[in-house]
C-alpha cells in the first residue's frame, strides 16, 4: 500500500515533537533516506504543509495576517493579538502584518481559514448596497 | 406637492442612514486551488455545508458557486456562472446560507434563470421570500391519493392515459416528435382552470424557447405561466439546479394550498449536465458513465410533486418530465429509471409520427398507472368503452392484414377503429374542453359517427362541435357542472347530432 503524505509528516511529527535540535537532525536524514528507498521524494511539498499545520496546532500556535491601510502602532497590535487569543482559544499568536492602501482604514484579519473584515472600504460597500435595497 | 415629496424621500434616506448599524462578522474563507470548466476546487472553508453557496471574489466582481464535493481538505464547488474570471488563489467566502431562488406571485409571467434573475428584460423581481432549492419530498402524512383530473385538452390523453394533479406523467419519445407539443398545449388548456404552470427548459435552444414564450404570450397563457430557462449555452451547473428552482417556485404555490403544473423539458440533458459536473468532479463513473446517485437525482425531484390533503392545504404539484430518447430506444439508462419513478408515461412514436396521426402517442405502451380516478365522471363513462374499443382495433388491425374475408362483426369493429384513431388525431395549439371531448366520444361509441366517410371524420367533428355549441349549450354547461352525462344529455346529444348529419351530403348509404 502507498503511504500517504498525510501519514508520513504524522509519523516523523510523532517522532521530531518535543526533541532538541541535535536529536531531530539524524532523524529527519533517516527519513529523507526512507523517502527516498519509497520512491515517494515527490511528495516532500506536501509533507512539509501538513508537518507545519500539525505543529502549529499542536503547539497552540496561530498565524494570523493583518492587513491594514498604515502601520499599526504597539497598542493597536497587543489589543488585536488580546481580541485574537479570546476568540480562537489559543496562546501562542504570531502576526503578518501587511500594509494595504485600498482598504482605505480600518483592519481585515486572517487566520486559519477565518476572516474578519473590518475594513473601511467594506463598511462602504455594504453602507452602498444597504441604500440600494 | 413637489416640495413634500423631496422632502420625504429625503427624510427617507436619513432614516435609513441612522437605522444603519455596521457589524463585523468573522466569516469562513478559503483559496480556490484549482479550477476547471465550471468546477473549482477550495481548500479552507472548514465549516461550509453541502450546497452552502460561496462567494466567490474575483477582479471582476462576485461570482457566485454551490458547494457540491465536501472533502478531507477541500471542497468541490459548482461555479454558477461565468467561471472564467477566477483565477488561482482568489478569495472565497462562505455565506452561511442553502442556495435558495426568489418565491412568490411576482414571478408569474416571467422568464427566469435558475437562479430568479429575469431574462426576459422587465423589471427585477422583488421577492420577499425564497426557498431553498433542495427540499425533502412531503411524507406520507400530508398526502392523499390523486383524486382531481389536470385537462390536457388533448383527446388522446384526457381519454386514454388521464392525468391527475399530484401526477407525474412521463412524456417520452424520439426528438422531433412533438413532445413538447403535448406539454405547451396542457399549459394552454389551463386557462381558468385553476392551476399555475411553470415550464423548466433544461438546455434547451433559445430560440425554441422563445418561440414557446411568444406562443404563450399569444395564448393568454403567460398570465398564470413562468417559464425558467438554462439555456443550451449555458453552464451545466445551471442546468444541473433548474429543475430544482423550478420545484422550489411551485412549492410556494404549493404552500398556498393551489395546483401547480411543473414541465421538466428535458430530463436527459438535465442527467447529461448532472453526469458532466460528476466526472469533474473525479466521482466514479458507473453504467453509461452516469454516477451512482443518477436515479436518486430525479427521484428525489419527482418525488417532490404530491397531492396535499385538505388538512395541508389541498395543493397540488403535477410534474410532466421529458425524456428524449435515442432512436427509441426505451430501455437505455435514463429512461428506464425515469419511467420507473413516474406514474405512467406518455409514448411517442415515430412511426405514428409519419403516418399523420398527431399526437403520436402510442396507446398500446403509454399508461397512466393512477388511472380513472383522474377524470370526470362523463368521461369514465364514454372513454371506458373507448379504450376498450381502440384495444381491439389494434388486435385486429394487426390481423386483418392477412386477409379480405372478413365477417360482419369484425369489419365493423374495423370500421369503427378506423374512425377512432381519427378523431384522436388534433392539430397542435388546439386543446379541446373536456365537455366537447365528452360529446365526440359519445357519438363515436353509440356509433353515430359509423356512416361518416373516415377522411370526413375531423371535418364532421368540427363541424358537429360547432352545432352542439349553437344548439345544445346547456349540454356542455350541465356536463361542465356537475362532471356526469346524464341520460336526458345523451339523449339530448342524440337528436343534435342526427340533425347535424341531416345537413350533411357525404354520408354512406347504409344497405348500399
Amino acid at each position: 500500500m502507498k503511504i500517504s503524505a498525510k501519514q508520513y509528516s504524522k509519523a516523523l511529527f510523532a517522532e521530531i515533537y518535543g526533541k532538541s535540535e541535535e536529536e531531530s537532525l539524524p532523524i529527519l536524514s533517516k527519513f529523507v533516506e526512507i523517502l527516498k528507498n519509497d520512491n515517494s521524494l515527490s511528495q516532500i511539498e506536501k509533507i512539509i504543509k501538513y508537518f507545519s499545520s500539525l505543529w502549529k496546532k499542536e503547539s497552540s500556535l496561530v498565524e494570523a495576517e493583518v492587513s491594514t491601510a498604515r502601520k499599526i502602532n504597539d497598542s493597536t497590535r497587543e489589543s488585536l493579538i488580546n481580541y485574537l487569543k479570546k476568540i480562537s482559544d489559543v496562546e501562542k499568536i504570531q502576526i503578518v502584518e501587511r500594509i494595504d492602501e485600498k482598504i482605505l482604514g480600518g483592519f481585515i484579519m486572517k487566520y486559519e481559514d477565518k476572516i474578519i473584515d473590518a475594513s473601511v472600504k467594506n463598511k462602504i460597500k455594504t453602507f452602498k448596497n444597504n441604500l440600494i435595497q | 406637492m413637489e416640495k413634500n415629496s423631496k422632502d420625504f424621500i429625503v427624510e427617507q434616506i436619513r432614516q435609513r442612514i441612522s437605522d444603519f448599524k455596521s457589524e463585523v462578522k468573522e466569516e469562513n474563507f478559503g483559496k480556490v486551488i484549482e479550477v476547471s470548466d465550471g468546477i473549482a476546487r477550495v481548500s479552507g472553508l472548514s465549516e461550509a455545508m453541502m450546497s452552502e453557496m460561496l462567494e466567490f471574489k474575483t477582479d471582476s466582481g462576485q461570482i457566485y458557486g454551490v458547494v457540491l464535493n465536501l472533502e478531507e481538505d477541500s471542497v468541490g464547488v459548482v461555479i454558477l456562472g461565468d467561471h472564467s474570471g477566477i483565477k488561482e488563489g482568489d478569495e472565497v467566502i462562505a455565506l452561511k446560507r442553502i442556495l435558495e431562488v426568489p418565491v412568490g406571485d411576482e414571478i408569474i409571467g416571467r422568464v427566469l434563470n435558475p437562479l430568479g434573475a429575469p431574462i426576459d428584460g422587465k423589471e427585477a423581481i422583488k421577492a420577499e421570500k425564497f426557498y431553498p432549492i433542495e427540499k425533502i419530498a412531503p411524507g406520507v402524512i400530508t398526502r392523499e391519493s390523486v383524486n382531481e383530473p389536470v385537462q390536457t385538452g388533448i383527446k388522446a390523453v384526457d381519454a386514454m392515459i388521464p392525468v391527475g394533479r399530484g401526477q407525474r406523467e412521463l412524456i417520452i419519445g424520439d426528438r422531433q416528435i412533438g413532445k413538447t407539443a403535448i406539454a405547451i398545449d396542457t399549459i394552454i388548456n389551463q386557462k381558468g382552470q385553476n392551476m399555475k404552470c411553470i415550464y423548466v427548459a433544461i438546455g434547451q435552444k433559445e430560440s425554441k424557447v422563445a418561440g414557446i414564450v411568444a406562443k404563450l404570450e399569444e395564448a393568454g397563457a403567460m398570465e398564470y405561466t413562468t417559464v425558467v430557462l438554462a439555456g443550451a449555452s449555458d453552464p451545466s451547473s445551471l442546468l444541473y439546479i433548474s429543475p430544482y428552482a423550478g420545484c422550489a417556485m411551485a412549492e410556494y404555490f404549493l404552500d398556498k394550498g393551489e395546483d401547480v403544473l411543473i414541465i421538466y423539458d428535458d430530463l436527459s440533458k438535465h442527467a447529461v449536465a448532472y453526469r458532466e459536473i460528476s466526472l469533474l468532479l473525479k466521482r466514479p463513473p458507473g453504467r453509461e458513465a452516469y454516477p451512482g446517485d443518477v436515479f436518486y437525482l430525479h427521484s428525489r425531484l419527482l418525488e417532490r410533486a404530491c397531492k396535499l390533503n385538505k388538512d395541508f392545504g389541498g395543493g397540488s404539484i403535477t410534474a410532466l418530465p421529458i425524456i428524449e430518447t435515442q432512436a427509441g430506444d426505451v430501455s437505455a439508462y435514463i429512461p428506464t429509471n425515469v419511467i420507473s419513478i413516474t406514474d405512467g408515461q406518455i409514448y411517442l412514436e415515430p412511426d405514428l409520427f409519419y403516418q399523420g396521426n398527431r399526437p403520436a402517442i402510442n396507446a398500446g405502451l403509454s399508461v397512466s398507472r393512477v388511472g380513472s380516478s383522474a377524470q370526470i365522471k362523463a368521461m369514465k363513462k364514454v372513454a371506458g368503452k373507448m379504450r376498450l374499443e381502440a384495444a381491439q382495433y389494434r388486435e385486429l388491425a394487426a390481423f386483418a392484414q392477412f386477409g379480405s374475408d372478413l365477417d360482419d362483426e369484425t369489419r365493423k369493429k374495423l370500421e369503427r377503429g378506423k374512425r377512432l384513431m381519427e378523431i384522436l388525431k388534433q392539430g397542435q395549439y388546439e386543446p379541446v374542453d373536456v365537455a366537447e371531448q365528452v360529446i365526440i366520444f359519445f357519438s363515436l361509441i353509440s356509433g353515430l359517427m359509423d356512416n361518416i366517410p373516415v377522411d370526413k371524420i375531423r371535418e364532421f367533428e368540427a363541424g358537429m362541435i360547432e352545432y352542439v355549441r349553437d344548439n345544445a349549450g346547456d349540454v356542455l354547461k350541465n356536463i361542465k357542472e356537475v362532471k356526469v352525462l346524464e341520460e336526458r344529455d345523451e339523449a339530448k346529444i342524440n337528436k343534435v347530432v342526427n340533425d347535424y348529419k341531416d345537413t350533411l351530403d357525404y354520408l354512406i348509404e347504409e344497405d348500399k
